[in-house]
């Protein structure tokens, strides 16, 4: 939520008088300060806006301190957030998010649909890559074939499954024909799928190469790399959108320990960190020479069900006992130390769908004892299998502890990542305590892949609804924007009543910024857009 | 001689199969791989031609006893092949990273040294004096505090409050000596703990036997000071049982190294080591373990020689 250029101070601001906050007209471009619309936050930190006339200074080296390190820069194969962040620092996306959660112009100028299955992509003229090479519809369409054939091997090829055909027109002009009509088709092109590369340099190094010689339009070059210890980028002076980016040079430390990013942070080792330890961050909060910004909303938490024939959820009413049983407000404040937000549904609040009014549930251990009586399981007893995450743990045992309440038995098991993993794909999961990870500009781009019954999620939970199918087609085919969202709520309320997920908790990104950090905003999807970030 | 070093290398031949075997068919038990974890940051349904044709890539789609022999193929012609994770070789990752894990090992077999010796040698000299005391409490310390709580507290105490040293990284010797030496210490000290409680214990054991015997008496008897005693008559005899556990230390170290290298954000192989293993980077773990198991095998393989040399009857075994 900090989203200002000028931070020479920072006060605390209540979350009411953050919702009001206006913002920096000059600095609004992509993935831009959405309107979380939730009530009951904590106090949140920010920057002030005491003054907007405020130019940015040029110059200085950026240091950051990552969770983790970026692995590969190749956007198509790239996985993980660090890398996503990475390699969009260096390659410029087709298409930014505004402050609405709309899309907005990157290096496509403007577009146009003129059926519901037929994009028309206008393109920015004079845009080169770092190689001199030319940006044009052709590279576009390299880029986007590169992610369809199955050679390359990316997984960001599901995301793009409903084009059809692509074509350059003409030399700034590109048409997507789609399979089936999709409103939500745009939206991978704000991220790693949107991220265009130098035909010629993909040519060049090939695949194998390409991870480590990454040349886009972006306002960073790749200047150096080592494996778990840092990536440099440099300042693109050739970057179209003039004067940006303001710091000559991004160095990024991958630093895996919470308590020890965040003393870099307070030593002046790093001016900006990802990831700061929950626990610390009521402290943190009150610390004049830290900055701490919550993005709420990056996380969705759920409880899960396998509906298959063996698993208690597979009774309905078991399933639905849990959206009554657990005390959300409790999980907030104890596991989560009052970060992040209470939720009912899969919609986001960083996402304009989102309604924070939605209450559909209260903790109510009589109305779950009912349900669970008409389940007729009598004492049920069910595994979840947890993953090393110290806050997910935490949270689970309070679910377990609630769960014991109302005469359920939770057993808990733990795995590492990839085990967790691999019993989710068997299907073999009772019960899912992990949800959702990452924002994701559009609600149907994860919903549909837990709740269609074609999505995986869904098969691995042995959920199917054609209801639900009927919704999801349904609000794809939708143009309008509000009756789009109102087909969205009746999907949640649809997810609700079929309680193969229960929703309970929007989690936080946290970042940590040095006062002399100006013109950070904290987009919802946890990616820094290093560009609009000057050094005072 | 020439003959028993040809039997001894020889013999070395099938432990290091044998560790192969183990570290690959191990690493395929664990449930979960790579196409897993690459499929779970999609964020999005990867279709299943797309995870037959990631198998594909990857060389997991044929019979492991294939992969086996393929790996096995590609390890004698010299190539460890490509990082799951990241597409490099996996010796372009190996080898920057044994460096910072070396440096701080040694740097902390010397601060370990340097205290537990003397502090073992006085304890024994006068046994249940303050020395001895303060020893036994250090040895119940270091014995007892986890890495990443001596991590955590020193970087908290020396970097935060005091702001004397760097909380994290590595820089190389070769770039700037005193910065490298900067980021050695903390977890050098952080490492040395738990071998310091174990030195001091060995140390006042292996003194307090020296102090018993003949000469010792003899040399208090010349009227020499408890010091000289001490430092030049018993040291010697004393120093030899504590250099072979010295020697025993290098699965402490290593072990310690994965704790200490992510804590303090050190580039070595106790971090990619485990990173790779939860990252089911079979090529990296398959080649780190297979180079560490090869580097116990040389050593013992000198020092089977060596003493072959200096004793002709062990040779003739």
């Amino acid at each position: 939520m900090v989203n200002s250029k000028a931070t020479h101070e920072k006060k605390f601001i209540s979350r009411s008088a953050e919702k009001e906050s206006t913002q920096c007209p000059s600095l609004l471009s992509r993935r831009q300060f959405v309107k979380a619309g939730v009530a009951g936050v904590g106090g949140i930190v920010i920057p002030s806006l005491s003054a907007p006339a405020f130019a940015a200074g040029r110059g200085g080296t950026l240091k950051v301190a990552l969770t983790a390190d970026p692995i590969s820069f190749d956007p198509h194969l790239t996985g993980n957030l660090q890398g996503r962040g990475a390699a969009q620092s260096i390659h410029d996306t087709l298409f930014g998010i505004d402050n609405k959660g709309n899309l907005s112009p990157m290096l496509v100028d403007r577009w146009e649909q003129p059926d519901n299955k037929t994009y028309l992509l206008h393109l920015r003229s004079g845009v080169k890559f770092h190689d001199g090479t030319d940006f044009d519809a052709d590279a576009v369409v390299y880029n986007i074939n590169r992610i369809r054939n199955p050679e390359t091997g990316s997984i960001r090829s599901g995301e793009i499954k409903a084009l059809d055909r692509i074509e350059a027109v003409d030399r700034l002009t590109v048409k997507m024909t789609l399979k089936y009509p999709f409103a939500a088709f745009l939206f991978p092109f704000t991220d790693v799928s949107g991220c265009i590369g130098s035909p010629a340099a993909f040519e060049k190094y090939g695949k194998e190469r390409a991870n480590l010689n990454p040349v886009g339009t972006g306002p960073f070059k790749f200047a150096g790399y080592s494996q778990d210890t840092e990536t440099v980028l440099e300042r693109n002076g050739n970057y179209w959108d003039a004067g940006k980016p303001y710091v000559d040079r991004l160095i990024l430390r991958p630093i895996p320990t919470g308590s020890t990013r965040l003393i870099e942070l307070q030593t002046g080792g790093v001016d900006l960190s990802e990831g700061l330890p929950l626990q610390n961050i009521a402290a943190l909060r009150t610390q004049p020479d830290i900055v701490v910004s919550e993005r709420v909303g990056f996380r969705w938490e759920y409880i899960g069900f396998n509906a298959k024939e063996k698993f208690p959820g597979s009774n309905a009413r078991f399933r639905q006992a849990f959206q009554w049983a657990i005390d959300r407000e409790a999980l907030h404040h104890v596991a989560y130390f009052g970060t992040g937000a209470v939720g009912y549904s899969g919609i986001l609040p960083s996402h304009p769908f989102h309604e924070s009014a939605y209450k559909p549930f209260t903790y109510n251990k009589d109305m779950a004892g009912k349900l669970l009586d008409e389940s007729g399981l009598g004492s049920a007893e069910i595994t979840a299998y947890l993953r090393p995450e110290p806050v997910k743990q935490r949270a689970a045992q309070l679910v377990q502890a609630m769960a014991a309440d109302v005469g359920v038995k939770i057993n808990l098991e733990q795995l590492d990542y990839a085990s967790h993993r691999a019993k989710l794909r068997s299907g073999e999961l009772p019960m899912d305590m992990h949800g959702w990870w990452g924002y994701r500009p559009d609600p149907d781009q994860y919903l549909s892949v837990l709740l269609g019954s074609d999505g995986s999620y869904a098969k691995r939970h042995g959920y199917n609804n054609p209801k639900m199918d009927d919704l999801f087609r349904k609000q794809r085919a939708e143009t309008d924007r509000d009756k789009r969202r109102a087909l969205f709520r009746r999907i949640t309320d649809l997810m609700n009543e079929d309680a193969i997920y229960v929703p309970w908790h929007y989690s936080s990104d946290f970042k940590g910024l040095s006062p002399r950090v100006k013109g950070f905003h904290h987009a919802a999807d946890a990616i820094i857009e290093y560009k609009h970030i000057s050094l005072g | 001689m020439f003959a028993f070093a040809v039997r001894r290398t020889a013999a070395a031949i099938p432990v290091l199969v044998m560790v192969s075997l183990i570290v690959f068919f191990l690493m395929r038990l664990l449930p979960g791989d790579i196409i897993d974890l690459i499929v779970s940051q999609a964020q999005v349904d990867v279709s299943e031609e797309m995870i037959a044709e990631l198998r594909r890539q990857y060389g997991l789609d044929k019979p492991v006893y294939v992969q086996y022999y393929v790996w096995v193929r590609q390890i004698l012609a010299g190539d460890f092949g490509l990082s799951f994770r990241s597409h490099q070789p996996v010796i372009e990752i190996i080898l920057p990273r044994l460096m910072p894990t070396f440096q701080i090992g040694l740097a902390a077999l010397f601060f370990s040294s340097l205290v537990a010796i003397p502090l073992g040698a006085i304890s024994a000299a006068r046994p249940n004096s303050i020395w001895d005391r303060i020893g036994a409490f250090g040895t119940f310390i270091g014995a007892s505090m986890p890495y990443f709580l001596v991590g955590g507290l020193l970087i908290y105490f020396v970097s935060l409050q005091l702001g004397l040293l760097p909380p994290s990284g590595f820089v190389s010797p070769t770039d700037d000596l005193t910065d490298s030496i900067r980021h050695t210490i903390m977890p050098a000290i952080t490492l040395a703990l738990s071998l310091t409680a174990i030195l001091i214990r060995q140390a006042r054991a292996s003194f307090s036997d020296v102090l018993q015997h003949p000469y010792i008496r003899t040399a208090y008897a010349k009227g020499l000071s408890e010091t000289r005693v001490v430092v030049q008559h018993a040291m010697k005899n004393a120093l030899l049982p504590i250099v072979t556990i010295l020697g025993l230390q290098l699965g402490v170290i290593l072990s310690g190294a994965v704790v200490t290298e992510t804590v303090f954000a050190v580039p070595g192989i106790g971090r990619l080591l485990v990173d790779s293993i939860l990252g089911r980077d079979y090529p990296i773990v398959q080649a780190l373990v297979l180079l560490i198991a090869a580097a116990v095998v040389l050593a013992t393989l000198l020092v089977d020689i060596v003493y072959g040399v200096l004793d002709p009857r062990s040779s003739r075994m």
